[in-house]
């Protein structure tokens, strides 16, 4: 069904495969950029990601400095430290090397610097800011799971207030994109499972909340199709380039759609989780997902029930009787979580995870003031995330 | 370039509506805060001198409530508010206003900008929802709201104070 009103944009290109890296001279040059920030983190440079970029672009591009201190998460002190450098070194572009917490914080100095603002404290909220100063933005992802390097949002850190901003803008997407298997053929099998679960919450997500379109859906179901193919090769054999490259688009065309579309109660609940038990945000994803399902089926039956069809593939879908599809979606994606534990560790409950019982009201109280909550299609109060949690744990 | 007639007056209209369902949005902000627990529970939650401002796009068009003194009370414009919601159009404003879609809707379709810490807007939100569902019959409510929450108050009671304000 089109909705009576959408708005849907993704003007990121997007560079995918073979010898991609090897191509951001050219795109940022072609944005006017000469010389460039690359914004990394220590575990990247220590493993050889970051050589690897750097052999690839060398030749072809000056890069005026290597950012390596991004912490996991990006806080308004790193940004304003990162512009300091970017400054001094008489840089002009950025390139962004990481997950999510990299890329957004690349988002936060790019916002910063394009707005010529001192502070990026007043730019808190939806939509708030303009087109700007165009600083030309690569973004490589590591991990397959964020799809940060095609989303609208930046989450970052006010460590004074202790609260973690969300800066909602269509000026936040990154000029370029790459895929490259280079960069996520390490990761190990337990991060590739977690961020692969999350991709697949995105896509979920932005195929059931209320900002859903119908180029939203054409994206979510393709993500959805191809984590049902490559996830589980990716993590029994990280090797498999082919799957590593799958999953990483199956991430980004899940991060385009729930740029778009938004996500929802699993959201929200696995940010405060994450915020206040530590759970790394893809392991909560995926332990949150069936049971924030099960709450929300009453309203989302019809989208669960065409989703089996992504999910389980035609036989699966043609074999269930109507009636019965939506649960064997969230079956389906329990049977997901229980191969991946066994395959990697991922944890399915949240006692497993580090989550404390006697924490519950806390992340209750945090999940309902959580923005993701708004565009989730069932309401839910303090008692409703609770019963949540209960039977996540 | 001038706008056709027809169109002025249509916008006329609407800011003249709108201006009209702010007022009644500020009372029932007053009289969700006096008599309903749920929206009690949510403004005490705010801060003493809690601001937010919803704009219409239309100039003097708008509503600015200040949480004073543990009482909500309507202050001139200022910059300082937590919260700035400012529609894009008078035309969306008057969706909204006029119960043909709800704030998550509105939201979820970009009709309005947002300035400020979303998680403070999610209680105003809240609040938001339930004086709608005080302002407006529940054959409205129940397409704009995902759920319609039970009137914590007689309904009489409100009506009287959102009109007379006593």
């Amino acid at each position: 069904m089109i909705p009576k009103y959408y708005e849907y944009q993704n003007s990121t290109k997007i560079l995918s495969g073979e010898f991609a890296l090897e191509n951001i001279p050219h795109e940022l040059k072609s944005l006017g950029a000469k010389k460039t920030l690359i914004l990394t983190d220590k575990t990247l440079e220590k493993i050889g990601t970051l050589q690897i970029l750097k052999d690839a672009i060398i030749d072809n591009l000056e890069i005026g400095g290597i950012y390596t201190e991004i912490p996991t998460d990006s806080s308004i002190e790193v940004i304003n430290e990162i512009i300091e450098e970017y400054k001094k070194l008489d840089c002009d572009s950025l390139i962004a090397l990481g997950g999510g917490s990299v890329i957004d914080t690349a988002k936060g100095v790019r916002m910063v610097l394009s707005q010529s603002r001192n502070s990026i404290m007043d730019l808190a909220g939806c939509e708030l800011i303009n087109y700007g100063k165009h600083i030309p933005f690569v973004a490589i992802p590591t991990t397959s799971g964020t799809g940060s390097e095609v989303t609208l949002v930046a989450v970052i850190l006010n460590k004074l207030e202790n609260i973690k901003m969300e800066f909602i803008s269509y000026f936040l997407l990154p000029d370029v994109a790459v895929l490259d298997t280079r960069m996520t053929i390490t990761m190990p099998p337990k991060i590739t499972a977690s961020t692969g679960m999350d991709a697949l919450c995105h896509a979920i997500e932005s195929y059931t909340c209320l900002q859903k379109n119908p180029m939203s859906d054409a994206y979510a179901t393709a993500a959805i199709e191809l984590i049902r193919d490559n996830l589980e090769e990716t993590v029994k054999n990280g090797k498999n380039k082919k799957a590593r490259l799958a999953m990483a688009n199956a991430s980004l065309m899940a991060g385009s759609a729930f740029s778009n579309s938004m996500v929802g109660i699993i959201h929200a609940i696995g940010h405060a989780v994450g915020g206040i038990s530590r759970v790394p945000h893809g392991d909560a994803m995926a332990i949150l997902m069936p049971h924030c399902m099960r709450y929300n089926k009453d309203k989302l039956e019809e989208d669960y029930s065409k989703l089996l069809l992504y999910i389980a593939g035609e036989e699966v879908y043609s074999n269930t009787p109507k009636e019965q599809r939506a649960d064997k979606t969230i079956e389906y994606i329990e049977e997901m979580l229980n191969k991946l534990n066994k395959l990697s560790g991922l944890k399915t409950k949240l006692s497993e995870a580090g989550v404390k019982e006697e924490d519950f009201d806390k992340i209750a109280k945090t999940a309902i003031n959580d923005g993701a909550l708004i565009v989730n299609p069932k309401k839910a109060n303090i008692e409703d995330v609770k019963n949540i949690l209960k039977e996540a744990f | 370039m001038k706008v056709s007639i027809k169109r002025k007056i249509s916008n006329d209209l609407k800011a003249f509506i709108s201006r009209i369902v702010l007022f009644f949005l500020y009372r029932g902000f007053k009289a969700c805060y006096k008599f309903d627990k749920s929206a009690k529970e949510e403004i005490d939650s705010w801060n003493e001198g809690f601001t937010f401002i919803i704009e219409t796009g239309v100039k003097n068009v708008n509503l600015c409530i200040k949480k004073e003194n543990k009482k909500i009370v309507k202050i001139k414009e200022t910059k300082n508010a937590d919260i700035i919601i400012k529609f894009k159009s008078i035309d969306a404003a008057f969706l909204m206003f006029t119960g043909r879609l709800g704030v998550a809707s509105a939201y979820a379709e970009h009709r309005f900008t947002l300035k400020g810490e979303i998680n403070k807007a999610m209680t105003l939100v809240r609040v938001i929802d339930l004086v709608e569902v005080y302002l407006f019959p529940k054959i409205i409510t129940k397409h704009i709201l995902k759920e319609v929450s039970k009137k914590g108050t007689n309904i009489l009671r409100t009506y009287i104070y959102v009109l007379t304000n006593i």
